[in-house]
């Protein structure tokens, strides 16, 4: 009797993958890795700043998802939810490390998009300089506020993600930009990487938003 | 405000080095899941691939233990030191010595350790476990800690909660409480939490040796009715605002203001952390750390309560809140930020006049404010 190996289709749709994965099958796990890691690896890696922080973080957010799996009841997405797990697994390790002076390896890896060596280092020093002053931040001020200006959310996803209001995730957003833009003027490295977009700023377009409310 | 470009690095090295770790850390997470309980405390770095390995070689250590061991009434018998941990809906009962029954519910996570005096430490990191444990007439100590709360038994059995925040309920006899800001006695049908414990629980005059128990000895009650039962501090007047709005805590007792500032923080953290799994819960908290003597922390309160009941669906309660937070803190750091939020809870409520008329007001206070833009935009 010959014997052949015949590779197993991974499931394409949420609702089938998320079942492969609780029923333990590892290749759907796998799958659901790869075809998250992207998305997941990017938003912790702009909360934070950190690659090597990023890189755990990301593993501990794996963990949760796929021990909380079963309790998927496909209300949102499955990326929103995964985002959102994500978030959690961030402000609690920004809660929990406190106002903490940053790592060396802040922002260490950048890899500006072009330009000259000169302009990469600026670029690493502007970014540097921005997560110091995120880390002065309230963790809830921080979170909201890098998921909007760096990882280019909209407010209702950041509250979303927060968990929060809308108004609550805006003002968030306020009380961190005020902040920063403090700081910014004191700091003219900061100033150019967070100088306003022209008057009509992307945090003025709220309508899109429902920021009718 | 422009978005600021941060490129993640990309790395097909680096995200296979994380799947790598990912994956032995998930088996090793499913193999500890089965056998419920796993010697030696694993060490936290992600980055030893010797993580997994150990995990595995734990697991089946502790399987080999708890089936080799008599099984005793109610659960097996581990030893010290060791790590039982049981999975999301699974429970496991366990006997310490032949005095002590530990039921470890679910997605609970309990190390235990034996001193050389005998006395016996429970460290709750998650979940919740039941205790039945002897009177210690003349026993070693036995103690459960939970975060920076440790309960030290007298004779009793009960439940001590790690999540959201700890808690203790007493099904007999009687523990001690110790945590930042006192000691307290809790006895058979009290509960204990960092918040509420001035009305779950009496508070000790003096503390006490573990080493001479007080199982027959009645705890001093500082408060006593006419008919001298004890009765918990009632919660302060709310100054005029209708509390009817405000949710109330379930049946555990009125809640009392935290009497000292580290009180407060505790009791804000727990609120903050019960905001998704109770949140009326969370809303008494919130407003009873409003009526503490700490102004900071009532004034942040008061904000967190408007924030919660707004993400609760009620803006009226919100606008009451922060209204309170005016009257009461007229010179609060969050008073411009209060500001904002009721006009938005005011926006939110359909009040458009009433929200029109408030920017404005916010635009006379602060003229330089961080919300003018959109409050102009408001007024026209």
């Amino acid at each position: 009797v010959g014997l052949s190996i015949v590779e197993r289709p991974t499931p394409e749709d949420d609702a089938e993958l998320v079942a492969a994965c609780i029923s333990g099958d590892l290749v759907a796990q796998r799958a659901l890795f790869r075809r998250e890691y992207p998305r997941v690896n990017a938003t912790v890696y702009r909360l934070i700043g950190s690659a090597r922080d990023a890189d755990d973080l990301v593993q501990e957010t794996f963990i949760a998802v796929f021990r909380g799996l079963s309790r998927f009841r496909g209300d949102s997405k499955l990326a929103t939810w995964i985002d959102r797990i994500a978030v959690r697994v961030v402000f609690h390790h920004i809660r929990t490390r406190g106002r903490a002076p940053l790592s060396l390896d802040v922002i260490g890896d950048v890899e500006a998009s072009g330009g000259s060596t000169d302009a990469q280092a600026h670029a690493r020093d502007g970014l540097r300089r921005l997560y110091g002053a995120l880390a002065e931040l309230t963790p809830e001020a921080r979170t909201a506020f890098a998921l909007f200006a760096i990882d280019g959310r909209s407010i209702s996803e950041v509250a979303q993600l927060t968990q929060t209001s809308f108004v609550a995730a805006k003002c968030r957003i306020w009380r961190a930009r005020r902040e920063i833009m403090k700081k910014a003027k004191e700091d003219p490295v900061l100033a150019e990487l967070v100088k306003p977009e022209r008057e009509a700023g992307r945090f003025t377009r709220t309508a899109a938003d429902g920021g009718g409310k | 405000m422009k978005r600021i470009v941060v490129d993640p690095p990309v790395s097909e090295a680096r995200r296979e080095r994380v799947e790598r770790q990912l994956f032995q850390q998930l088996a090793a997470v499913r193999v500890a899941d089965r056998a419920e309980a796993v010697i030696p405390r694993p060490k936290k770095s992600r980055s030893n691939y010797w993580f997994a390995f150990g995990g595995l070689a734990a697991a089946a250590l502790a399987l080999l233990l708890l089936t080799t061991r008599d099984g005793g009434s109610g659960g097996q018998t581990v030893v010290s030191p060791s790590r039982v941990v049981t999975p999301v809906a699974g429970e496991t009962t366990f006997m310490i010595g032949r005095d002590a029954v530990i039921g470890a519910k679910s997605d609970t996570s309990v190390e235990w350790q034996q001193g050389n005096d005998g006395s016996i430490t429970l460290t709750l990191e998650r979940g919740a476990v039941d205790c039945q444990v002897e009177p210690r007439h003349g026993r070693p100590p036995f103690k459960v800690i939970s975060g920076d709360v440790t309960v030290i038994v007298v004779g009793t059995r009960f439940t001590v909660t790690h999540n959201p925040s700890p808690r203790v309920d007493v099904a007999h006899g009687k523990v001690r409480v110790e945590a930042p800001g006192g000691t307290w006695f809790v006895e058979a049908g009290e509960s204990w939490t960092p918040i509420g414990q001035v009305a779950a629980a009496k508070p000790a005059v003096t503390a006490e040796p573990i080493e001479e128990p007080v199982v027959d000895e009645p705890a001093p009650e500082i408060e006593m009715d006419p008919l001298q039962l004890p009765r918990a501090k009632k919660p302060a007047p709310s100054d005029g605002v209708d509390s009817a709005r405000s949710p109330k805590p379930e049946a555990r007792g009125p809640i009392a203001p935290p009497a000292t500032r580290e009180l407060a923080r505790e009791a804000y953290r727990a609120a903050q952390r019960l905001e998704n799994t109770d949140p009326k819960l969370a809303a008494a908290n919130y407003r009873a750390i409003a009526h503490g003597k700490d102004e900071g922390w009532a004034a942040t309160a008061l904000v967190a309560l408007a924030e919660l009941s707004l993400k609760q669906g009620d803006p009226a309660a919100a606008v009451e809140a922060l209204d309170e937070h005016s009257r009461k803190f007229p010179r609060s750091a969050m008073r411009e930020d209060a500001a904002w939020f009721r006009i938005e809870a005011l926006r939110t409520m359909g009040k458009r006049d009433e929200a029109r008329g408030a920017a404005a007001d916010y635009l006379r206070e602060f003229p330089d404010g961080v919300y003018v833009k959109p409050a102009a935009r408001l007024v026209k």
